[in-house]
């Protein structure tokens, strides 16, 4: 190597690591090195909610391997249902199409044994781990939020049961997410889910939780169903809601009908509380 | 300028670059039915600019190093680096021609992908508007930055050691800058490990060249104040790699 290119590359690499260093130590001493990796920047976005919502097959079949190890498998499908189910396409539709019958033989369940106690655990804990990222590629979206929730509230279910506190930081957080949609209808009711989760919490553990807590609760739950009204009205009004096949506009309206009455009950349940805390008062 | 127009010329004729412009110019449009914007119209522009972003780092990893990489290795091998060597042109020449050639189809990709975020995905408040068109700007800026001295190093490599090793090396260094130093902090405690410590914030970050997330959120352009700070810094780390890739680079296969 001659002088020249020793100079050419000593200067640029003492000049390209002191800039790299200099760079370096300015951007770490004002934190911008820390920040969440999100590849593509997928979690929390429109292609994130598409893919959080196909993550739900994934962890449905994980959970069908948990409950139907060794049931006997329906002769026509293979798969884990009643002969009824079988009847009903059958009498829609012709037979089934050739690539079906590919699904069939591919996912049919030739093993008589039923799975053991390690390997339902194994499933249980890749549908939680299934969850845990549909959940953060959308907080939003009601069904993976609840299930994951369900995880981690019940042991008999969940893999790795945290502390009712964390638990309800998740609720809080997906309540504040969702509470910053200004369009979608469906985020708010998320959150009133998300609300309910904590009431129930709070009833199970009353002795800890103060009644004005709850009433604080069950106001930011009438706040969530407010904001879903409201955003409904806009939806129907401008035709939005249209964009939602009937299945999705039935499921949004069991998922209301589910979460008042859940607020009903849960306000009956605090009056009730306060009643008799100021019963005990007088006493 | 004889080898960056024979290596231009070339690319041009192997016209995989259409697949390219296909991904950053048109792919986004397509993509955005596939979001969830398809339920609820107010994401459609959200998921347009993602597209447009994504697909820019995604073809640049992809393609850009690739070709670099090939360029890199068909140079020492075919004998053109060995023949260009006795014209008189030296290596840091020919590593700097073939360089600039790929960089030339490289340079659109974020402008497309900027180009497609102002025209297509604006938001509708002229105040927010303005932000927007100064943050794909700066983002273009960046990535430039970012992606310029890992086509070199590509070529580099792959001179040396072939252009699998040499488009390996470029690629998982941008993915590693880009999301793996998140992961590493979050996976592994980098209090209790100096070592750890020490990799972690040596590690080239590319994240702070991805705009997907800025846009999304609509945070505005990055403070005019702390954008020399980034420059200086990805401008380090490309002098640094531009050391490294002239003492790689080869004209010739090893015999």
């Amino acid at each position: 190597m001659n002088l020249r290119n020793i100079t050419i590359n000593t200067t640029l690499a003492v000049t390209g690591i002191a800039m790299w260093s200099y760079g370096s130590a300015r951007l770490a001493s004002g934190g911008e090195f820390e920040y969440r990796p999100n590849p593509l920047g997928l979690k929390e976005s429109p292609y994130g909610q598409v893919i959080a919502i196909a993550m739900q097959g994934g962890v449905s079949s994980d959970w069908h391997g948990v409950e139907s190890g060794g049931a006997v498998a329906c002769t026509g499908c293979g798969h884990d249902h009643s002969p009824e189910d079988h009847k009903k396409t059958d009498s829609a539709g012709s037979s089934p199409s050739f690539l079906n019958q590919l699904e069939i033989a591919t996912t049919e369940r030739t093993n008589p044994r039923p799975a053991n106690k390690a390997h339902k655990f194994y499933l249980r804990r890749q549908a939680e781990d299934k969850l845990k990222v549909a959940y953060e590629l959308d907080p939003s979206n009601y069904a993976n939020y609840n299930s994951y929730h369900l995880f981690l509230t019940e042991p008999q279910v969940g893999t790795r049961p945290v502390m009712t506190n964390e638990v309800i930081r998740l609720a809080e957080k997906t309540i504040q997410y969702c509470l910053r949609e200004q369009s979608d209808p469906r985020p708010a009711l998320t959150a009133a889910s998300a609300c309910c989760n904590i009431l129930q919490l709070m009833f199970q553990d009353k002795d800890n939780h103060r009644t004005d807590e709850m009433r604080h609760v069950l106001a930011t739950l009438d706040t969530c169903l407010a904001r879903h009204h409201e955003l409904s009205s806009k939806w129907i009004e401008d035709g939005t809601y249209e964009n939602l096949s009937t299945e999705r506009q039935q499921e949004l309206l069991d998922r209301l009908s589910f979460c008042s009455k859940i607020r009903d009950t849960s306000e009956t349940t605090i009056q009730r509380r306060s009643s008799g805390a100021n019963v005990s008062m007088t006493n | 300028m004889k080898l960056y127009r024979l290596t231009s010329a070339t690319l041009l004729r192997r016209k995989s670059w259409v697949i390219c412009a296909f991904v950053v110019g048109v792919l986004p449009f397509l993509l955005q039915y596939i979001s969830s914007g398809s339920e609820n119209p107010v994401l459609l522009k959200p998921a347009i600019a993602q597209a447009s972003w994504s697909m820019a780092l995604l073809s640049a990893i992809f393609w850009g190093f690739f070709t670099a990489a090939k360029q890199g290795e068909s140079n020492a091998r075919s004998g053109m680096g060995e023949y260009f060597l006795t014209t008189g042109l030296s290596a840091g020449r020919q590593l700097f021609e073939m360089w600039l050639a790929v960089f030339t189809y490289l340079l659109p990709i974020p402008l497309i992908a900027a180009g497609v975020c102002i025209f297509a995905a604006s938001p509708s408040l002229a105040d927010e508007r303005s932000m927007w068109i100064a943050t794909n700007l700066q983002y273009c800026v960046l990535f430039i930055f970012v992606m310029a001295p890992l086509v070199a190093l590509a070529s580099a490599v792959a001179s040396r050691f072939g252009s699998i090793t040499g488009f390996l090396t470029s690629s998982a260094l941008a993915i590693y800058g880009l999301y793996g130093v998140g992961y590493l902090e979050l996976l592994a405690n980098l209090e209790d490990n100096a070592l750890l410590k020490w990799l972690w914030s040596s590690s080239p970050h590319y994240h702070f060249a991805d705009p997907t997330e800025r846009l999304r959120y609509k945070l505005g352009a990055i403070a005019w104040d702390k954008f020399p700070l980034l420059l200086l810094y990805f401008g380090g780390i490309m002098l640094t790699y531009a050391v490294i890739s002239r003492l790689l680079f080869r004209v010739r296969a090893a015999a």
